[in-house]
């Protein structure tokens, strides 16, 4: 059974339940959250789970006003700017693509799409101007924003009538919920649009002038009455848009244009999945493109150290959370083996010694695998002997195999008893210790969260060690939850074919690197990573995008690639370190191979399964 | 648009008499239990097939429909809301002021329902006479649940017309999700809708093996789930279930946006289509390997339960309640 209070890597107990406050309470800020500060375009990339919602929630000025932390105030004082966040989800996007009951022609449904996502963004700036005004009763005062009740009164008055609102008792409250009932009437038109004859839909909707208000024109509108009511010039207004991938298309093409045109009182902010499949960013010639309009921030960890720092600085955020004290993640989950530490290097009797932790396993491996037997020969590396190598040789010769030879220690018992190509169900104690089980949370906090929060459950007392054991059975149970999840999350088959499931797929991946790597003939550098080429079919690529925005594959971009993909190929991935149990895999990138040799091919009385994944 | 709908408890017997009584042509045996064994009078019989999978037991229930004096028709998806309302229209009545409509839904899909449930409360409007509908359910006979499902393609409203409607958009996203008895297939519907919060509604039957099967289709989800986010409805009792997930609904709208996704048995995903037409806020949706699912012959268990809605006129709204096992499971979307 679950422990109590931590949620498992799928309880989206998640920032989008909770307010910015509540978000405030236990952010920990990863480096990309400086970037994020700066006044400036940005689009915030990574899979589920990576942050992206709390990032954004963090710009807001509820979250900024009440965060206590070490760091707060120096954030503060670069975020020049009020952001308004602006959530989206999947359901919320098939209400819109389904008012008037789906039987509007295109143009009235988009007439009225534009509409509600007006209504929405303004609804969403009203909520960062009233959190302002309570900053002038609680928290530190962040962009607090002080008016008289006379002055909020007419300001809110002209900005109804900017937006076309009827309000009695004119107040920022009483814009908020004249929003929502715009809203309400907007789907009450549609449905009455939908009933009319085709003849009088058009006059029936361009009667409306509301309808017609474009999203950005009317924020800066009020944002300079607020500007000119509050005493401010030149302030900077942040449009966060959450999700943006499941945005309506015409939106999300226009605020990729606007990074480019648009009033510069407005900063966009747009928080995106990786992979945009066939939705319209980034795809016309006037969209604006990375570095001169906007920075590109990523939020995963395509080289497993760059999340560590931020995995340390979630650790003792959990220490604290719980109370307990302030301990090296090494201290109590161990070191792992696929680390080699200064204190084995600067001693004659290390690590590389005959008697040391390397050395040993590097002589029993020879001793039980042939192949590795002849590497060693070959290489003229002796296992007793690797403690006399010089610094550079070992680095060159030997410490990038030992994470190799570990896995393969582990799951080999012998050349003959290997079973090709099957995975070994052993208990992965294997992948215990701190700087792994960092690694295998991708820097995710999610599962960072979900997978050291539930071991931390499990701590008996001060100075005491979460055992290989308990470490194992948690990271087993993440990834078998993981391989279930992928089971069963949904593809939208393109060709309207049966295709094969998402797993299986991810499956036929990590059988082929535990192959190479683990029972095969010893590499010093098996394939870890694929490359997508030209000859994978449709259905994958559409599998592999839907992968890659749920974690289950990891971008590798080289220097120059865009970090954004609307079609996987020619793009480089590994599998996430979150399988690593259920695949047994050396948790490290390897040389790439491309997609097309790993899976099946079709050929003349192949079964089904194998050509549909081609296919 | 709210549709006022009045819900109540209805005991199925013999020979109970419509203006319209609408039956799905299956390819199941069990889509021609209540036909054969409680026959239903009345003056338009109509029998609704299937354009595709005309497998098992199709044809023989199509023969069997038709000496009964159903009329027999295949209608697809996309015109079956239109089709329906058509013969709504259709008079003449019973009763001057009511239209009477019973309706089989054991091998129906969801969608099929969910148009069938649109149809029928907008029929007030478009006859301007009160519909008084009456649900049947005949339970199947247990069979083990599939060994793999296939992967799961269609997702997304269970029709345009149940999307539901939020005007709070920055409210997070609860999900009621409805538990049947193949593997995971929840989780996986939770997992893509990112829903903030789950209540879980499970089936009890009378028949055990239903109840394990859901247990063990469902473990992964069950286990990180609250105690007290874990709610059970009697498959005999389909007014029971309605009160559940109208109460459940109707506790959550102030804090939560709501997607309801409608697994397991079909009252269920009946009784989320009619607490959708008391609270138009919210989502019903569909998650289902579109047609690719192996079909399966699901027999009649004997047991038939019902349920008696009321439709009335926009402005003459309210509401219906809850009032009180035995067992059964479907896997068809």
């Amino acid at each position: 059974m679950m422990p109590k209070g931590t949620p498992s890597i799928f309880d989206s107990f998640n920032a989008r339940a909770l307010n910015p406050g509540q978000v405030a309470r236990t952010f920990v800020p990863p480096y990309q959250y400086q970037k994020l500060c700066l006044r400036r375009h940005s689009v915030l990339i990574g899979p589920r789970g990576s942050g992206k919602t709390t990032l954004l929630k963090m710009l807001t000025p509820a979250a900024l006003n009440s965060w206590n932390h070490a760091l707060a105030e120096h954030y503060r004082s670069q975020v020049d700017f009020t952001g308004i966040f602006i959530p989206t989800d999947l359901t919320w996007r098939e209400q819109i693509e389904s008012l008037g009951d789906g039987r509007l022609d295109p143009r009235d449904l988009q007439v009225l799409s534009r509409a509600t996502v007006t209504t929405h963004v303004l609804r969403s700036l009203t909520t960062a101007v009233i959190s302002r005004q309570a900053a002038s009763t609680s928290g530190v005062g962040f962009r607090r924003l002080d008016l008289e009740r006379e002055r909020e009164t007419r300001l809110s008055r002209q900005i109804a009538n900017a937006w076309d609102l009827e309000v009695d008792l004119p107040s920022f409250t009483a814009l908020k919920h004249a929003l929502s009932l715009r809203l309400s009437r907007i789907r009450q038109l549609a449905g009455k649009v939908a009933e009319l004859p085709a003849s009088e839909r058009a006059q029936t909707l361009g009667s409306r002038d509301y309808l017609f208000l474009d999203s950005l024109e009317a924020a800066v509108v009020a944002i300079e009455l607020l500007d000119d009511a509050a005493g401010e010039q030149d302030s900077r207004w942040a449009l966060m848009f959450d999700e943006l991938e499941l945005a309506p298309d015409w939106l999300q093409g226009e605020l990729m244009s606007a990074m480019r045109s648009r009033d510069d009182r407005l900063i966009l902010k747009l928080a995106l999945s990786p992979y945009s499949g066939e939705t319209p960013l980034f795809k016309t010639s006037s969209s604006a493109g990375p570095d001169q309009d906007y920075e590109e921030i990523p939020l995963w960890y395509a080289e497993k150290r760059n999340s560590y720092p931020f995995c340390r600085d979630l650790w003792f955020q959990m220490l604290r959370e719980r109370g307990l004290p302030t301990v090296e993640p090494v201290e109590v989950l161990g070191r792992s083996v696929f680390e080699t530490t200064p204190d084995e290097w600067k001693e004659l009797g290390n690590a590389y010694a005959p008697s040391g932790r390397i050395g040993r396993r590097f002589k029993e491996a020879a001793q039980r695998d042939a192949s590795f037997l002849r590497y060693l020969e070959v290489n003229r590396l002796d296992p007793a002997r690797l403690h006399t190598l010089s610094g550079n040789e070992r680095a060159a010769s030997v410490r990038k195999i030992a994470p190799l030879v570990a896995v393969r220690e582990f799951y080999r018992t012998s050349d003959l008893d290997l079973r090709a190509a099957t995975r070994s169900r052993k208990r992965p104690t294997l992948f215990a210790g701190a700087d792994s089980l960092f690694a295998i949370s991708e820097g995710n906090p999610r599962w960072f969260i979900a997978i050291i929060g539930r071991l931390l459950d499990t701590l008996s007392g001060v100075g005491a060690r979460i055992s290989d054991s308990k470490q194992a059975i948690e990271m087993q149970h993440a990834a078998d939850r993981f391989a279930a999840m992928l089971s069963i999350l949904p593809v939208r088959d393109r060709a309207g074919a049966k295709a094969p499931k998402l797993y299986d797929v991810i499956s036929q991946i990590g059988d082929y690197f535990y192959k190479r790597a683990v029972t095969d003939d010893f590499s010093p550098e098996p394939p870890l990573t694929f490359f997508v080429d030209n000859s994978v079919g449709d259905n994958v690529l559409l599998m592999l995008g839907v992968a890659l925005n749920a974690g289950a594959i990891v971008y590798v971009p080289d220097g120059s690639s865009r970090l954004i993909l609307n079609d996987c190929r020619g793009s480089r991935f590994r599998i996430s370190y979150l399988l690593t149990p259920i695949f047994g895999l050396p948790i490290r990138l390897g040389p790439p191979i491309s997609l097309s040799s790993i899976l099946p091919r079709p050929r003349a009385g192949s079964d089904e399964q194998q050509l549909r994944l081609m296919s | 648009m709210e549709y006022p709908t009045v819900v109540r408890e209805m005991t199925p017997g013999k020979r109970a008499e419509y203006d319209v009584f609408i039956a799905a042509v299956g390819y199941e045996r069990r889509a021609r239990y209540v036909v054969q064994e409680l026959q239903p009078e009345a003056s338009r019989k109509l029998g609704i097939g299937f354009e595709d999978r005309q497998v098992f037991e199709y044809s023989n229930n199509r023969e069997i429909l038709t000496r009964r004096g159903y009329r027999v028709e295949v209608v697809a998806d996309g015109d079956l809301l239109e089709w329906l309302e058509r013969e709504m229209m259709k008079g003449p009545l019973r009763e001057r002021d009511r239209i009477r409509v019973g309706v089989d839904i054991s091998s129906f899909s969801r969608f099929r329902i969910a148009a069938i449930v649109h149809a029928l409360r907008r029929v007030p409007r478009l006859l301007h006479k009160l519909c008084v509908a009456e649900f049947y359910y005949s339970v199947a006979l247990f069979s083990k649940p599939p060994k793999s499902a296939g992967p799961n393609i269609v997702v997304g409203p269970v029709a345009h017309y149940f999307a539901g409607w939020t005007t709070r958009p920055d409210l997070p996203l609860a999900a009621v999700l409805g538990l049947g008895y193949e593997e995971d297939k929840a989780l996986g519907a939770f997992e893509h809708v990112q829903a903030s919060a789950r209540w879980l509604v499970r089936p009890i039957s009378i028949d055990h093996r239903f109840d394990t099967a859901v247990t063990n289709a469902n473990r992964r989800l069950l286990e990180g789930t609250p105690a007290g986010r874990v709610l059970g409805y009697c498959v005999s009792d389909p007014l029971g279930c309605f009160g559940i997930v109208e109460s459940l609904v109707f506790g959550l709208t102030r804090d939560y946006n709501i997607i309801v996704l409608p697994f397991g048995p079909k009252p269920f995903a009946l009784c989320s289509l009619l607490v959708a037409c008391i609270h138009p806020s919210v989502a019903v949706w569909r998650v289902s390997a579109g047609g690719f699912e192996d079909p399966k012959d699901q027999k009649a268990s004997g047991n038939v339960y019902g349920l008696q809605v009321e439709f009335n006129y926009p402005e003459e709204g309210n509401r219906g309640g809850p009032s009180g096992c035995n067992g059964g499971d479907d896997s068809t979307d």
